[in-house]
C-alpha cells in the first residue's frame, strides 16, 4: 500500500500540477485579449482624431474588431502555451522550472509501477515543494499582466463616458475633429418685433433673415483654431465652449456681408443676407382732396388706412398748421386719433378735426396726413406717411383761388394721359392713313372716336359729380352723355341754382363756369373730336383734341391752391443782356470722367470666369466665389445677384448645374439682340 | 439743337411757387456770362408728371412742409436714374423748419439714403466761376435770419463723383429772387452760383 | 514626219488615264486610293450632295496638289458662318450666316443657346464663352458650322465737340460709361470751353472717332477733313453736318426739319419721336444706315481712308430721359455703336468661321459640269491627242506625196 501511494504520489503530483497550470493559461490568454482589445480600441481612438472620423471609435464594427482581436490573442496565447498538454509536458515543465528535480519526475512518469527504480525516483520527487514553487513562478507575472489588461480595459471603456459628459467628476482632454469647418450649424433668431419663429440650418452657404435677426453659427472645434471675418474685420469666435464646440454670434448686418471662415488650410464663406424692414404706407381716405374754407368752422371727418409688413405699431393723423406769408412762416404740429397697430394686417384710422378749436386765422394752412410706425426695433421705427391734403382758409381779399370747399376737383391724370394718348392714336392713324384702305381707316378711326366718347362722358360726369357732392346727393345724377354742350351747360347751371351754395368765384361769373370752364371748353372739343373721328376723318379730329389737351391741363391748374397765384412770366431779353456780364473769376475746371460700366462688367465676368474655372477641381472653393460676387451684387445691382442665387443652390444641391450656371452668365454679360441690317454699317435699334 | 430750359418743380404739397424771379434770374445770367442756348422763359413741370424728364436740371423750392405724393417720389426716382440733377433750396433758410425736416425726409426715401455734405471743392464750384470756398454766401445767411446759421456746406446725394440731388439751406430762393434788371444795382451778382449749377449740369 | 515624231511623243509609254466616279464615301474612296500607288493619275470625279468636312477637304486639296485631279458636281447647300469681334469697349460679338434665303440657324455656345438667326440678318450679342456653332433645322441647308471668336480690335480714344448742352452732355456720359476712353470739348463762351483731356490735336494715330455734334466744330472743319482722310472716323451731328464749312464730309443735303414729335416712345422704335434732319440728294459714295418715314436719318460714306457718318436725329438725349425702361442702356449701345461703324480700325478685325462651300471651291476648284460632261471631257483627254495627231501627220504625208507628185508631173 505504501508503495503503491508512493507510486501514485508523483503522477498525482504532476497531475495537480498540470490543473494549475491550466488555469494560468486561461488567465493569461483572458489578460491577453483584455489587452488586445484595449490596444485596438486605443488605435481607433487615435485614428479617429487624425482623420476626423469622429465616429469611428462607435461604430459597432470598431467592437467586432476589437473582440475579435481579443478572442484571437486569447486564441494564441492558449496555443503557445504547451505546458498543460500533457502529464510529460507538464513534467517537463516542472523540470524546466525546478533543476533539484534531475529529471526524477520525467524518468518516474516513464518507468512502470513495478519498476525498481521508481521508489527512488519517488523519494527525490517528494523532498521537493513542487507546489508551492510553481506558484511562485506562475502567478505573480500573472498577476500583474491581469492588472494591467483590467486597467487598460477599464481606460478605454470609460473615455467615451467622460467625453459625451455622462462625468464631469475628472474631464479628460477633449476630441478635436481635423476639419472645424467641415460641419456648421447656422441658429437664426429673428427680432422680436417680426413675430417670425428662430430657424436652424445645416451646413448653409447662404442666410437669408430680417435685419437684426440673431445669427449663430457654430461648429466642433478642430486640430487648427477657427477664425472669422468680414471684409478685413475680424469677428471674434468663442472657442472656450465646454461642449467642444467653436461659436459665432453676430447679428444680421443691414447689407448683404460675406463671412469668412478659416480653420488651418480650410476656408468656407456664409453669405448674409438681410431682409430689409419696408417703411409703413399710409393712405388718407378722407378728405379726399384739398380744399378752401371761407370761415374756420366745422368738423372734419378723417380716415385713413395703414399697412406694413410686420405690422403697424401705431398709426395717428399729423396735422400742420402753417399761419403768416412771404419770409414769415409759424408752424405748429397736433396730433390726432392715435391709434395701436391691428397685427400684420391692416389698421384703420377715424378721427375728427374740429376747425374751431384750433385758433386759425385767414391765410392759414393745414398740412394734414396719416403717419404710421412700425415696430422695427432694430433699424427703425419706421415711418411712413400718406399723401398730404392742405386745407386753406380764405382771405378775406382773395384774389387767386377758385377751389371750393366740398368741391372735390376730378383726378385731372387719368383724363389728361387718356387724352394724349388719344392724340397719339389719332396721330399715327393719320400718319399711316396712306397706306390703309379707306375702310381700315373708318373702322380705326371710329374705334378711336368711341374711345373719345368715353372720356367725354368721363368729364361731363366730373363736372356733374362736383355739383353732386354740394349737396345734391346721388339722386341728382344723371346720365349726361348724350348732351350736348349746350344742353349740358344748362343742366350745370341749374344744379347749381339748385345747391345754392355759392362759396368762390370771380365776379361777374357764376360758380358752376368758373369752376367748370375748362372741363367743359374739353367736353365741346371732344364732342368735335369724335364727331370727325367717328366720320372717318382723323386729321380734322387732331385739331379739338389738342384743345381739349389744353383745356384739361388748364382744369388741372386751376384746381390746384396756388397760394399766390401763377407768377407772371418774366421774359429775359436774351440778346440785350447775351454776354454783358463781367469775366471775373472765369475759369472753368476740366469736366471729369465718368466711369465705365463696361469695366465693371468685365470685372464681374472676369470674376465669374475664374468660379467656373475652378468648379471642376474645387467645387466648394467655386461656391465661395460665387458667394463673395454675390454679396457684391446684393449692394450694387440686385437684379444681376438673383441668378447667381441659383447657382449656388443648384450648386449646393448637385446634379446638373449648366443651366442656372449659364443663366447667371448671360445675365451677368448682358442681352443679345438680333437685328435686320440696312447695310453692313447698321446699327442696333 | 434745343436750347436750355430752366424748370420749377410744381409738387402737390407746400409752396412750390414761392420765389417765382428766380428762373428769369438765372436765365439772364446764363446769357449775360455764357454762350449757352437758352430760352428766355424758364417753365413750370409737375414733378408727377413724365414731363419733368425733358428738363434734366430741375428746381425746387419752398416754405411749407413737402410731403412727395407717390406718384411724385416714383417719378422722382425714374428722374434721377435717368440723368437728371434736381436742385432743392430752403426757401425757409432754417435747418429747424418745416421744409427743411420734410424735404430731407422725403429725398432719403427717393434716393434711398440721407443727404450727405458735399466737399467744397467739388467740381460744382469750379464749374464757371471759381468760388474756392465752396457754396457762397447769402445776405439772408449774414443778416442772421432764419436758423441764425451761415452754412459752410451744401447737401448732395452722389452718384459716384456726379450729382444727382443738390439741397441747400441757404435760402438761394430769396438771394436770387428779384428781377434780373435789378442786377446792375447790385456790386457782385449774387446769381453767379446759379451759372455754375447750369454748366454743371450741361457741361461738368 | 516631224508631226508623226510629236505625236508618238506625246503618247508615249502612257497607260489610258482614268476617271472613277465616287458616290458615297469621298473619305473611303480617298482611302482606298492612297492604297493603290497608280491611283493618282485616276480623275476623282465627287458626286457631293453636301460639303465634305474640313479634314476631308484638306485631303482633296492635298491629292490635287500632288497632281491627282479631283472634280466635283451636285447641288451642295450653301452656308457660311462669320464671328466678328466688335471693336466695343463693352466687348461682344455679331453673327452673320449667309444660307439659302431665310433658312434659320440656331447659335450656340459652349453655355448653350444663344439665339436665331436667319441668313442676311444679323445676330449682336454679349461676350459668349467659347466657340459659335450655328446649326439649321432645314434638311436642305445641312449646315452645322463653328467658328472662333477672333480677338476685337484695341480700344482707342473718342473726342466729343460740342457747345455746353444737353446732347454733347449725354452723349459724352453714354460713350464713357460705354467704356470709350474720351477727350470733349463743350464751348461755354467764345473764348472758353469745359475740356476733359486733350482734345486739341486730332490725329488718326491717337484718336479713333472724333462726334462733332454742333456748329462748334466748324473752326476745326479743315483739321476733320485731313483726320478722316488720314484714317480717321466723324461723327456728324445734324448741326455740324448741314453747315457748309463741313460740307465735304456730309453724305447729303439738308431736307427740311422735321421737329420734335409728342409722341409715346417705343423700345421698338425709340427715334421715332427725335427731331430730325433728314438727308436728301446722298452722295454716290454713300450708304444710308437708317431711314425714318422714308428721309434718310443716318448715312455714311468712306473718304480717304477714314469714314464720315453723318446723324439727322438732334436731341438724341430726350431719347434716354423720356424713353421706356432701358433707353439708357439703349442710348448709350446706338451711340457706341455709330463709334464703332466710323471707326476705320474696327474693320481690320479678324472675321472666323465655316464657309465650308467656299473652302471646297478654294480646295479643289469650282463646281463642274453634269458628269455626262465630265466623263466625255476626262475620257476625251484620256484617249490623248494621238488621233488628231495621226489624221494631220497622214494628211500631211499625203500632202507631201502629192506635193512631189505634182511636182514631177510638171
Amino acid at each position: 500500500m505504501t508503495r503503491s501511494v508512493a507510486r501514485d504520489a508523483a503522477r498525482t503530483r504532476v497531475a495537480a500540477a498540470r490543473r494549475e497550470l491550466r488555469a494560468a493559461r486561461t488567465v493569461r490568454a483572458l489578460a491577453a485579449a483584455g489587452l488586445a482589445f484595449a490596444a485596438i480600441e486605443a488605435i481607433a481612438w487615435g485614428l479617429a482624431a487624425l482623420l476626423d472620423i469622429d465616429a469611428l471609435h462607435r461604430m459597432p464594427a470598431g467592437f467586432v474588431a476589437a473582440g475579435l482581436g481579443a478572442l484571437l490573442a486569447g486564441w494564441t496565447v492558449q496555443r503557445r502555451a504547451t505546458a498543460a498538454k500533457s502529464d510529460t509536458s507538464t513534467a517537463l515543465w516542472l523540470e524546466s522550472q525546478l533543476p533539484e528535480l534531475r529529471f526524477a519526475l520525467v524518468t518516474r512518469l516513464e518507468l512502470e509501477d513495478g519498476h525498481a527504480a521508481v521508489p527512488a525516483l519517488e523519494a527525490r520527487v517528494a523532498t521537493v515543494p513542487v507546489e508551492s514553487r510553481m506558484r511562485a513562478v506562475i502567478w505573480p507575472p500573472l498577476l500583474r499582466l491581469s492588472a494591467m489588461a483590467a486597467v487598460a480595459l477599464m481606460a478605454v471603456l470609460a473615455i467615451p463616458r467622460l467625453s459625451d459628459g455622462r462625468s464631469s467628476a475628472t474631464p479628460l482632454p477633449a476630441r478635436r475633429v481635423a476639419n472645424a469647418l467641415a460641419d456648421w450649424q447656422v441658429s437664426i433668431t429673428p427680432p422680436a418685433y417680426t413675430r417670425r419663429a428662430a430657424e436652424r440650418y445645416d451646413n448653409p452657404v447662404r442666410v437669408v433673415a430680417p435685419t437684426g435677426a440673431g445669427v449663430r453659427v457654430s461648429g466642433v472645434l478642430g486640430v487648427a483654431p477657427v477664425a472669422m471675418s468680414i471684409g478685413a474685420a475680424p469677428v471674434p469666435v468663442d472657442s472656450s465652449g465646454a461642449d467642444n464646440r467653436w461659436a459665432v454670434e453676430l447679428p444680421m448686418p443691414r447689407a448683404a456681408v460675406a463671412l469668412n471662415a478659416t480653420s488651418g488650410a480650410a476656408q468656407r464663406v456664409l453669405l448674409l443676407e438681410p431682409i430689409a424692414d419696408s417703411l409703413p404706407t399710409a393712405t388718407l381716405q378722407a378728405p379726399a382732396r384739398d380744399s378752401v374754407f371761407r370761415m374756420p368752422t366745422g368738423t372734419l371727418a378723417l380716415r385713413a388706412v395703414a399697412r406694413d409688413d410686420y405690422g403697424v405699431r401705431d398709426a395717428w393723423f399729423e396735422v400742420i398748421i402753417s399761419s403768416g406769408e412771404g419770409e414769415s412762416f409759424r408752424f405748429r404740429t397736433l396730433t390726432l386719433g392715435r391709434r395701436a397697430g391691428a397685427g400684420a394686417g391692416p389698421t384703420e384710422l377715424r378721427a375728427a378735426l374740429t376747425l374751431d378749436g384750433l385758433g386759425l386765422s385767414a391765410g392759414d394752412l393745414i398740412h394734414l396726413r396719416a403717419v404710421a410706425r412700425d415696430g422695427n426695433t432694430v433699424t427703425g421705427p419706421g415711418v411712413g406717411g400718406s399723401d398730404t391734403r392742405t386745407l386753406r382758409i380764405a382771405r378775406p381779399d382773395e384774389y387767386d383761388s377758385v377751389a371750393v370747399e366740398g368741391a372735390p376737383p376730378p383726378d385731372p391724370k387719368k383724363g389728361i394721359l387718356s387724352q394724349r394718348m388719344l392724340i397719339q392714336l389719332t396721330e399715327a392713324l393719320v400718319a399711316n392713313a396712306r397706306r390703309l384702305s379707306h375702310a381700315q381707316l373708318t373702322d380705326e378711326s371710329r374705334r378711336i372716336a368711341k374711345d373719345q366718347d368715353a372720356l367725354r362722358r368721363q368729364v361731363g360726369d366730373v363736372v356733374f359729380s362736383r355739383l353732386d357732392d354740394n349737396g345734391q346727393g346721388a339722386e341728382h345724377a344723371h346720365d349726361h352723355s348724350a348732351m350736348t354742350p349746350e344742353q349740358l351747360m344748362a343742366e350745370a347751371q341749374a344744379e347749381m341754382r339748385n345747391a345754392g351754395a355759392a362759396v368762390d368765384f370771380a365776379e361777374g361769373e357764376s360758380p358752376v363756369i368758373a369752376i367748370n370752364r375748362p372741363l367743359l371748353e374739353a367736353y365741346n372739343a371732344m364732342w368735335d373730336a369724335s364727331r370727325a373721328l367717328s366720320v372717318g376723318e382723323p386729321k380734322a379730329a387732331l385739331p379739338p383734341m389738342y384743345v381739349a389737351l389744353a383745356a384739361i391741363q388748364r382744369a388741372r391748374a386751376a384746381e390746384r391752391i396756388y397760394l399766390r397765384g401763377r407768377p407772371k412770366d418774366i421774359v429775359v431779353d436774351l440778346a440785350k443782356v447775351r454776354l454783358a456780364g463781367k469775366t471775373d473769376g472765369i475759369g472753368p475746371g476740366p469736366r471729369r470722367p465718368r466711369p465705365s460700366e463696361s469695366d465693371a462688367t468685365r470685372r464681374l465676368l472676369g470674376r465669374f470666369n475664374d468660379a467656373l474655372a475652378l468648379l471642376p477641381r474645387d467645387a466648394a472653393g467655386a461656391v465661395n466665389q460665387l458667394l463673395l460676387l454675390r454679396a457684391e451684387l446684393l449692394g450694387s445691382a440686385p437684379t444681376l445677384a438673383a441668378p447667381l442665387a441659383d447657382a449656388i443652390d443648384a450648386l449646393q444641391r448637385g446634379g446638373d448645374v449648366t443651366g442656372p450656371l449659364a443663366a447667371a452668365y448671360r445675365r451677368l454679360a448682358g442681352e443679345p439682340a438680333q437685328i435686320r441690317p440696312a447695310s453692313g454699317w447698321s446699327v442696333d435699334p | 439743337m434745343s436750347a436750355f430750359t430752366f424748370a420749377t418743380a410744381q409738387y402737390d404739397s407746400g409752396d412750390w411757387d414761392s420765389a417765382p424771379s428766380v428762373p428769369a434770374n438765372v436765365i439772364d445770367s446764363v446769357a449775360r456770362y455764357t454762350s449757352i442756348a437758352v430760352n428766355p422763359t424758364g417753365v413750370i413741370v409737375a414733378l408727377s408728371s413724365a414731363d419733368v424728364l425733358r428738363y434734366p436740371l430741375l428746381y425746387l423750392t419752398g416754405h411749407l412742409p413737402v410731403r412727395f405724393s407717390g406718384a411724385e417720389r416714383e417719378m422722382l426716382r425714374t428722374y434721377l436714374r435717368r440723368g437728371g440733377l434736381l436742385f432743392v433750396d430752403d426757401h425757409n433758410h432754417d435747418i429747424d423748419g418745416q421744409f427743411h425736416k420734410t424735404a430731407t425726409q422725403e429725398l432719403a426715401l427717393v434716393t434711398g439714403k440721407p443727404l450727405a455734405p458735399l466737399r467744397n471743392d467739388h467740381a460744382l464750384y469750379r464749374s464757371f466761376f471759381t468760388f474756392p470756398d465752396g457754396p457762397p454766401t447769402t445776405s439772408h445767411e449774414l443778416n442772421g435770419w432764419g436758423d441764425n446759421l451761415v452754412h459752410k456746406q451744401l447737401l448732395a446725394h452722389l452718384d459716384g463723383d456726379r450729382i444727382r440731388v443738390l439741397y441747400s439751406n441757404k435760402d438761394y430762393s430769396s438771394e436770387w429772387n428779384f428781377h434780373p434788371d435789378n442786377k446792375r444795382f447790385l456790386s457782385v451778382d449774387p446769381t453767379r452760383f446759379g451759372v455754375n449749377l447750369v454748366v454743371y449740369a450741361l457741361a461738368g | 514626219m516631224g508631226a508623226l515624231l510629236f505625236g508618238a511623243w506625246q503618247t508615249r509609254g502612257d497607260a489610258p488615264p482614268r476617271a472613277r466616279v465616287v458616290r458615297e464615301s469621298v473619305p473611303a474612296a480617298l482611302a482606298a486610293d492612297a492604297q493603290r500607288p497608280d491611283a493618282l493619275g485616276d480623275t476623282l470625279l465627287l458626286a457631293l450632295a453636301s460639303v465634305p468636312d474640313a479634314g476631308t477637304r484638306a485631303w482633296l486639296s492635298a491629292r490635287q496638289q500632288a497632281g491627282g485631279p479631283v472634280r466635283w458636281f451636285g447641288d451642295v447647300p450653301t452656308a457660311a458662318l462669320t464671328v466678328d469681334a466688335l471693336a466695343d469697349p463693352a466687348g461682344g460679338v455679331q453673327v452673320t450666316v449667309a444660307a439659302a434665303g431665310g433658312t434659320e440657324f440656331e447659335l450656340r455656345d459652349s453655355l448653350g443657346t444663344l439665339g436665331r438667326v436667319a441668313s442676311g440678318e444679323r445676330w449682336r450679342g454679349p461676350p459668349v464663352v467659347g466657340a459659335i456653332r450655328a446649326e439649321s433645322r432645314t434638311p436642305a441647308a445641312g449646315a452645322s458650322l463653328r467658328a472662333e471668336v477672333p480677338t476685337a480690335a484695341a480700344i482707342r480714344r473718342v473726342t466729343v465737340l460740342a457747345r455746353a448742352g444737353w446732347e454733347g452732355q449725354f452723349v459724352a456720359s453714354a460713350l464713357e460709361s460705354r467704356g470709350w476712353l474720351l477727350d470733349a470739348r463743350f464751348d461755354v463762351r467764345p473764348d472758353t470751353a469745359v475740356r476733359q483731356g486733350s482734345p486739341r490735336g486730332i490725329d488718326p494715330r491717337e484718336t479713333a472717332v472724333v462726334v462733332a455734334l454742333d456748329s462748334s466744330a466748324v473752326r476745326e472743319a479743315s483739321a476733320l477733313a485731313a483726320f478722316v482722310r488720314r484714317g480717321g472716323g466723324v461723327i456728324l451731328g445734324p448741326e455740324a453736318w448741314s453747315h457748309p464749312a463741313l460740307a465735304s464730309l456730309r453724305a447729303g443735303v439738308p431736307g427740311p426739319l422735321q421737329a420734335e414729335r409728342m409722341i409715346a416712345v417705343s423700345a421698338e422704335a425709340p427715334r421715332e419721336g427725335l427731331p430730325l434732319l433728314p438727308m436728301r440728294a446722298l452722295r454716290a459714295d454713300a450708304v444710308a444706315l437708317e431711314r425714318r418715314d422714308g428721309e434718310v436719318a443716318v448715312a455714311a460714306r468712306r473718304i480717304g481712308a477714314g469714314r464720315a457718318i453723318s446723324v439727322g436725329y438732334a436731341d438724341t438725349w430726350r431719347w434716354r430721359m423720356t424713353g421706356p425702361d432701358g433707353a439708357v442702356e439703349q442710348h448709350r449701345r446706338w451711340w457706341s455703336q455709330l463709334v464703332v461703324a466710323a471707326n476705320p480700325s474696327s474693320g481690320s478685325t479678324v472675321l472666323s468661321g465655316d464657309a465650308p462651300l467656299a473652302q471646297l471651291v478654294d480646295a479643289v476648284g469650282p463646281r463642274a459640269g453634269p458628269l455626262a460632261d465630265l466623263r466625255g471631257s476626262d475620257d476625251d483627254r484620256s484617249r490623248g491627242h494621238s488621233p488628231w495627231w495621226g489624221l494631220v501627220a497622214l494628211a500631211l504625208l499625203v500632202a507631201e506625196w502629192a506635193s512631189r507628185r505634182l511636182r514631177g508631173a510638171v
